[in-house]
């Protein structure tokens, strides 16, 4: 275990540790241990007292053999001759309590012993004891030679075994049959008497024991007291006061085991080193306090190491370093260098100046700071190496280090333009964001003037809040427009301090709020167009609202007409149930027209028929009629009669090539006027032929005229060409000297301007300017007249300038009526 | 000379012409003549009352002489003698409806017809 620096130690010798004597909490566990073997035992004594005997008296004797060993081992070292003696002394006794173990009663070792020898050797252990404990405070403060003490207790020893086994004086201490002698008990008495006056001398030297110790001393040489007095009452060696005895026996020197080997463990140097000089106790108070490790090296070796130091180096006990050569605590490359140093001290006999160096510490290298200084240790020269682990240190520096660049690449990094000013408006440092707007490096800044630098004024302006936090060392805030910084700004000052409190510049940041202004201004338009929407909304939430009063409305009355509809479905429904019916009606009649219409066909078919037949037959009549008047007798043989008879014959043939061009075109009820004239001009020509050669000219392409109009038209053409073959080209009249031209009838007949328009010209000698049409007595020009204005409701020109020309204008049937 | 004057109702030229020569040889004054209805309905108040209307009863136009003669005798009082190339009993039942001076069917012989108008204007004057 390694021993832990105690404050106890720092305490001035006498001065009781902690505020209780005894620690109650400290012993309870024990006692309950104590009471658990006390049962045990009580157990095993019930079952064999001998045995129970034996178990307690070995105990006993081991817990002395340890003491013995512990202070013998640590002689050289330990500077309590009480603690010394008794160790030594308690080794001896135990002899004795060896030999009482073995000859008591019921082990069988010795057969003439039993409870005579036993007694015996008891009592004169006790005595042993309680001398011991008497004379051992009077060693204190004397010097000690323990090999006296050990042959004055090995001839104790050899002159008690004597009287006992070899000489048998030693008076008797129980006789069987009568219990113990009085000599027995007296001497337990003296042994209690003699047990606390050593108790009383103790106390009188308490300012050489621990606390601890001394406490544990004197209840363990009271329990040997409670333990000598109970044993004055036991009638036999198995009786509950002989228990009772051993069990008050093993209680004290579970207190003597305490005192003297725990504490020893625990507290060294509580226990060994209690009596040290008052120098060498402040030396190792202030050592032990040091936080730093302290070592001191002789001939290269540990001496002394101090708690911290053994804590640095893990040992685990002042043996576990102490004696080792100091520079396997060195890191190798160190060595070399820490070396020099201790030679340098010792020659020198000077302290060396601070370095660090690396040490081994836990089987690593860890950085430290060490300085060296001469010490005398016994009596001879050695170095105090002074060594404090810096390795926190080194990584707080490290820390710091990288918490001042995190700390600058913040600063750099922030957007806000921040610079730190002194009250004379001088930039003492600027970030990279200010910089960058003034278009020039953070570490040219230092020193400008601000108002100059970013203002370009010679004074600082009015708002400078900087100004003002100088004035009244109080925060300030403004809002600026910057041309030099490129926007809108919200400027913050606050003061700082100096180590004294007082103000020694601003933090100047500037907040780029441009964005920000602009989005304002766009929020706010976007706002004022939310209202107007929202007005328009409202508006058009109200017209809404009457639109959907006014459809509410409708849907009422679309609920009427709904059932209007209904009812008029209703009424579809039969109107079409009834609409089947017609068209069941219908689809009989269109079967029937069918029917009729095929009749009809057919009857058309028998009227066309019959229609062809009657024009054929009324031709054939009109034919008939004119053969009639070629025969012989019907006029007379005069030129007169002749060309009346030609006349007629004309007249009638023209009226029946109207028949003929009818069946022929198999029109019934109008009359293709173009093949009509084309055949009445060719056959009136052919009837006229004469000397002079008369060319004849039809043009009544696509005139189609009603049977009635057809007939008339034909009559009167058939009148004026009749009338041209006979007089315009009488003989010699030289149509080619006077018209310049061939001699030409030409009949005409188009649709002119909505009407009808018939010329009937010749180019011959032209007609006579005395004759009036309208009242000659001329029957051709009589009939021309008449029917024209009566039949074809026509006005008549009639042109003489280059012959003859008759211009009919045909008025329609709709405009006479 | 009778000095009556006769309007002549006749779509056919020929027709007319033939009537209006025969009418006028029997010294008749001959207003016309018309060759429609329509024409007759709008010229008649226009012009001195004929004392006679010879109304053929197929005409041009929309109205037929038996509807012409209806209508001028609902207005006044001018006898009509029909001429009619129909022979149907129907037709001649129709005509007789408006009452009329006579009905002659065509081809007309010229004596018949002259001894029509002259009745026809003597029971007028009575």
């Amino acid at each position: 275990m390694t021993p832990q620096p105690d404050s106890s130690v720092s305490q001035p010798s006498g001065t009781p540790t902690g505020t209780v004597g005894i620690d109650l909490r400290e012993y309870l566990i024990p006692l309950v241990v104590v009471i658990f073997v006390t049962v045990f035992l009580w157990l095993i004594s019930l079952y064999n007292f001998a045995l129970y005997h034996t178990t307690v008296e070995f105990t006993t004797i081991a817990i002395s053999v340890a003491i013995f060993l512990l202070v013998w081992k640590s002689r050289k070292i330990i500077d309590n001759n009480y603690l010394l003696f008794i160790g030594v002394a308690f080794v001896f006794i135990a002899i004795l309590d060896y030999l009482h173990t073995l000859v008591y009663q019921g082990v069988g070792i010795f057969p003439d012993g039993g409870g005579t020898l036993s007694t015996r050797f008891w009592i004169a252990a006790r005595y042993m004891q309680a001398i011991t404990l008497l004379v051992a405070p009077l060693f204190i403060r004397r010097n000690l030679r323990l090999d006296l003490v050990a042959i004055v207790y090995l001839v104790a020893d050899i002159i008690i075994i004597s009287s006992i086994f070899v000489f048998r004086v030693f008076p008797a201490t129980y006789i069987e049959g009568l219990g113990l002698t009085p000599f027995k008990i007296v001497s337990e008495y003296v042994i209690s008497l003699l047990l606390i006056a050593s108790v009383v001398l103790l106390y009188r030297n308490r300012d050489a024991f621990d606390r601890q110790v001394l406490n544990n001393l004197a209840i363990a040489i009271f329990l040997t007291i409670a333990a000598e007095l109970t044993f004055t009452e036991y009638a036999s060696f198995v009786d509950v006061f002989s228990l009772l005895g051993h069990v008050f026996r093993l209680l004290s020197f579970y207190f003597f085991y305490r005192a003297i080997i725990e504490v020893g463990q625990e507290k060294p140097y509580n226990l060994l080193y209690h009596n040290l000089t008052e120098s060498e106790k402040k030396y190792r108070a202030l050592s032990e306090l040091s936080p730093d490790a302290i070592i001191v090296t002789r001939d290269g070796l540990i001496r002394y190491v101090n708690g911290a130091g053994l804590l640095m180096f893990e040992g685990s006990g002042t043996d576990s370093i102490i004696g080792k050569d100091f520079m396997d605590f060195i890191d190798p490359d160190d060595r070399a260098v820490s070396a020099i140093r201790i030679t340098s001290v010792q020659e020198e006999m000077g302290n060396a100046p601070l370095r660090e160096l690396r040490v081994i510490a836990g089987g690593k290298s860890i950085m430290a700071e060490a300085t060296e200084g001469p010490i005398s240790w016994d009596g001879k020269d050695a170095v105090q190496i002074v060594i404090r682990d810096i390795t926190k240190r080194k990584i707080v520096e490290e820390e710091n280090l990288r918490a001042r660049e995190e700390w600058e690449r913040t600063f750099d990094t922030v957007p806000d333009l921040i610079a730190i000013l002194d009250t004379n408006h001088r930039i003492i440092r600027a970030n990279k964001a200010i910089a960058d707007r003034l278009g020039t490096l953070p570490e040219k800044c230092i020193g400008n003037l601000c108002y100059e630098t970013v203002h370009g004024t010679s004074v600082p302006p009015e708002f400078c809040p900087h100004a003002k936090t100088c004035t009244d060392g109080k925060q300030h805030i403004c809002e600026m427009d910057e041309p030099a910084l490129g926007g809108t700004f919200i400027v913050s000052t606050t003061p700082l301090s100096g180590p004294e409190g007082n103000l020694i510049g601003t933090v100047h940041v500037a907040h780029d709020i441009t964005d920000r202004k602009r989005a304002e201004a766009e929020l706010l338009e976007k706002n004022r167009a939310l209202n107007t929407a929202n007005e328009e909304l409202f508006e058009i939430h109200e017209k809404l609202k009457a639109t959907n009063e006014d459809l509410v409305a409708n849907e009422h009355l679309l609920v009427v007409r709904n059932e209007e509809l209904t009812s008029l479905n209703e009424e579809l429904t039969a109107a079409q149930e009834e609409l089947h019916r017609h068209v069941g009606e219908l689809n009989r009649r269109e079967e029937e027209l069918r029917q009729n219409e095929s009749r009809l066909k057919d009857a058309l078919a028998e009227k066309e028929i019959l229609l062809s037949e009657i024009h054929h037959r009324v031709k054939n009549n009109l034919t008939a009629f004119i053969s009639l008047l070629s025969l012989d007798g019907t006029y007379e043989k005069t030129d007169a009669g002749q060309a009346l008879r030609k006349d007629l014959q004309n007249r009638a043939r023209s009226m029946a090539l109207i028949h003929e061009t009818l069946y022929r075109t198999g029109r019934f009820s109008s009359v293709d006027m173009d093949v009509y004239l084309t055949t009445l001009i060719g056959q009136v020509a052919g009837s006229y032929a004469g000397n002079i050669p008369v060319r004849t000219l039809v043009d009544a392409k696509g005139v189609v005229l009603d049977l009635a109009r057809a007939t008339t038209a034909g009559l009167i053409i058939n009148e004026l060409v009749t009338n041209s073959f006979k007089y315009a080209f009488p003989p010699g009249f030289d149509c080619m000297a006077v018209r310049k031209e061939p001699c030409t009838v030409r009949v005409m007949l188009a649709r002119e301007e909505g009407t009808y328009c018939l010329r009937v010209s010749d180019n011959g000698c032209g007609m006579s300017p005395k004759i009036d049409i309208a009242s000659t007595r001329s029957l051709g020009l009589k009939l021309v007249n008449f029917l024209a204005r009566h039949q074809l409701r026509a006005d008549i020109e009639i042109s003489t300038e280059q012959g003859t020309e008759f211009i009919f204008r045909l008025h329609t049937i709709n405009e006479d009526t | 000379m009778t000095g009556e004057t006769i309007l002549i109702v006749e779509d056919e030229g020929l027709i007319a012409l033939h009537l209006t020569e025969l009418l006028e040889n029997a010294g008749y004054n001959i207003a016309g003549p018309a060759y429609s209805g329509e024409r007759v309905l709008r010229d008649i108040a226009s012009a001195p009352l004929p004392d006679l209307i010879l109304m053929d009863i197929a005409l041009a136009g929309s109205l037929d002489g038996i509807e012409t003669a209806r209508q001028i005798r609902s207005k006044y009082p001018i006898p009509v003698i029909f001429l009619s190339a129909y022979s149907n009993q129907n037709r001649i039942d129709e005509a007789h409806a408006v009452s009329p001076f006579g009905y002659l069917t065509k081809p007309v012989m010229q004596d018949d017809l002259l001894a029509a108008i002259r009745g026809a204007l003597d029971r007028t004057a009575a």
